[in-house]
């Protein structure tokens, strides 16, 4: 419960140490949400004064972060001067698509790369370098292209809706038509990104596996003639699991940031199109709210990589 | 003539251009233990491996007890102790475990029969009931050496290898193992190997010596002989250093 307790601790002085970089970060970048105003010729410059007069921009960057932090703190996370209301709220509405796209890119990745990675690490000679070959081709073929291919396919085929989260006519359909309508538009971009992160899972996957298997215990275990499932079981998969756990916090913590980039090419109305308008417009506070949530998500995945390695390393809680 | 317990004939084995083993070959009667000696590279480990299946020889045959070894998986009627205790237990597992896996895999019993049953192989190998709760982790290095030979016996195997495991430890723990070794044998009529390149050693705990020198077994004679009249040069080269080591320090009272 202390661990817990300090991690905790940790985590909210890391996550303020964030917000003050990310605060002082976007203070570097030129120009504000008022400067493209100042080249209107309609727009008088003391209109555009008192507008960012009114917005606080004219105050100094600590005050600014100071005034920041409290509407954090209030569960506001700012004003989004482009939509003329609090963050939270046009975050709250996008963050739900967000997880569901990455959250279930992630499990379907992870589900294949278990056993895959498995199989893989299994097999020596020709097949490990056919799969090697492809883990490598998969690594250097970017999401971008990846997700290009997939909408191409989309409009060629028809299978699948090449776009967004939901039919035109979405909001007229029962729950389960209405859910099966989300799970067809889910298909494309969460099989994009599951492929993304495929390989390099497959990797690790199979570094780990290859570890234990190559360990004096499972050698040792090997002699007294375990059966090949059992060995998997309890003695392989536990021992592999160390390096793969941590990986999964990473994954947890990378759960908002790692589709950003498939949702705004597919149309999928996360984050990931918020945050990219947002830096557009150079509405930071909506900038600093995703930045801050994904600092956010990093921690607690990493907080929760570490509870479940306590609770599953005896050598962890042993303190060796 | 009776078939022996254990037939070793023209082991062959070679890894690219090296040769590992060369025809290797010796008996051993139930009940014997053999202290299979060389220096380091001579073989003995990899005779070891074969025997206990972790590797295939490229020639040659392996009975034992009547039948054939080699197939293959590694044969858990033959038990190797490997020489790193500690890195061939599960840390993940308690002290109890380790020892009834061999059990549990057999079919042995019910739970708490072999719980019961690793707790008598525990206490066997001078590891109390009150430990079997703990961590392999948690035992010292001569400990966890005693929890590798608790779990070798509950394999109940035919042939125990006992391959350099006494090498790493200090004399005090090599002493008790040794001594731990020589009590199982004699109470649990085990038929042993012991591999070691201290030839001291083999000849105060082994029945017969076999002396390995590049890949080949050179000399195979009970322990009195062996060390009172070698025959092989390797051997009689072996008998003289253990003599040397023996002497007691010049000034020494």
């Amino acid at each position: 419960m202390r661990y817990v307790l300090r991690r905790i601790l940790h985590g909210s002085l890391l996550l303020t140490g964030v917000s003050v970089l990310t605060f002082a970060f976007t203070q570097l970048a030129p120009g504000d949400y008022y400067s493209e105003m100042r080249v209107d010729p309609t727009v008088a410059p003391e209109t555009v004064d008192a507008l960012r007069h009114r917005a606080g921009l004219d105050r100094p960057w600590p005050v600014r972060y100071a005034a920041w932090a409290g509407s954090v703190l209030k569960g506001d996370f700012g004003y989004s001067l482009a939509y003329g209301e609090p963050v939270a709220p046009l975050v709250r509405e996008r963050l739900g698509a967000t997880l569901l796209l990455a959250g279930t890119a992630t499990l379907a990745a992870w589900l294949l790369a278990i056993p895959l990675g498995i199989c893989y690490a299994t097999r020596r000679g020709w097949q490990e370098a056919l799969a090697g070959a492809a883990t490598a081709v998969l690594l250097i073929i970017p999401d971008l292209l990846l997700a290009l291919v997939a909408l191409l396919a989309a409009v060629e085929t028809r299978w699948f809706p090449a776009g967004g989260m939901a039919s035109a006519d979405g909001s007229s359909m029962g729950v389960a038509a209405r859910m099966e309508d989300v799970a067809r538009h889910l298909v494309l971009p969460a099989g994009v990104l599951a492929i993304g992160m495929l390989p390099m899972l497959l990797r690790h996957v199979r570094a780990a596996m290859r570890d234990a298997m190559d360990s004096g215990f499972a050698r040792s275990a090997r002699a007294q003639g375990i059966p090949p499932l059992r060995l998997l079981v309890r003695h392989l998969l536990p021992a592999a699991a160390n390096p793969l756990v941590s990986l999964f916090g990473l994954s947890l913590g990378g759960l908002l940031s790692a589709s950003l980039l498939v949702e705004v090419i597919m149309g999928w109305p996360g984050l990931g199109p918020l945050l990219v308008d947002a830096i557009m417009a150079r509405d930071m506070a909506v900038v600093l709210a995703v930045a801050l949530l994904a600092a956010a998500f990093l921690i607690v995945g990493n907080l929760a990589a570490d509870l479940l390695l306590y609770r599953l390393d005896p050598r962890i809680r042993a303190g060796k | 003539m009776a078939e022996p317990f254990l037939r070793v004939e023209g082991l062959t084995k070679s890894y690219g251009a090296r040769a590992a083993l060369r025809r290797a070959g010796f008996v051993l009667e139930k009940g014997r233990m053999l202290g299979l000696v060389g220096a380091s590279g001579s073989g003995k480990s990899t005779l070891a491996r074969c025997l206990a299946g972790f590797e295939r020889p490229d020639e040659g045959s392996m009975r034992l007890d009547g039948k054939v070894l080699g197939g293959q998986a590694p044969a858990p009627q033959v038990q190797l102790i490997f020489q790193e205790a500690a890195a061939s237990l599960n840390p993940r597992f308690r002290a109890e475990e380790i020892v009834s896996e061999p059990l549990e895999i057999r079919r042995r019993g019910t739970p708490a029969l072999r719980r019961k049953m690793a707790a008598e192989w525990l206490e066997m190998v001078g590891i109390a009931r009150a430990a079997s709760a703990k961590p392999a982790l948690a035992f010292s290095g001569g400990e966890r050496q005693r929890l590798a030979i608790a779990r070798a016996l509950a394999a109940e195997p035919q042939l125990l290898i006992v391959d350099e495991s006494l090498s790493g430890l200090d004399v005090m723990l090599q002493a008790q193992i040794a001594a731990l070794l020589a009590d199982l044998r004699r109470r649990l009529d085990l038929t042993c190997i012991l591999i070691s390149h201290d030839l001291g050693l083999a000849a105060r705990l082994a029945d017969e010596i076999a002396v390995m020198d590049s890949g080949e077994i050179v000399e195979h004679a009970p322990v009195e002989q062996a060390m009172g009249s070698p025959r092989h040069p390797r051997t009689r080269e072996l008998v003289e250093a253990n003599r040397l080591l023996a002497l007691a320090p010049e000034g020494a009272a």
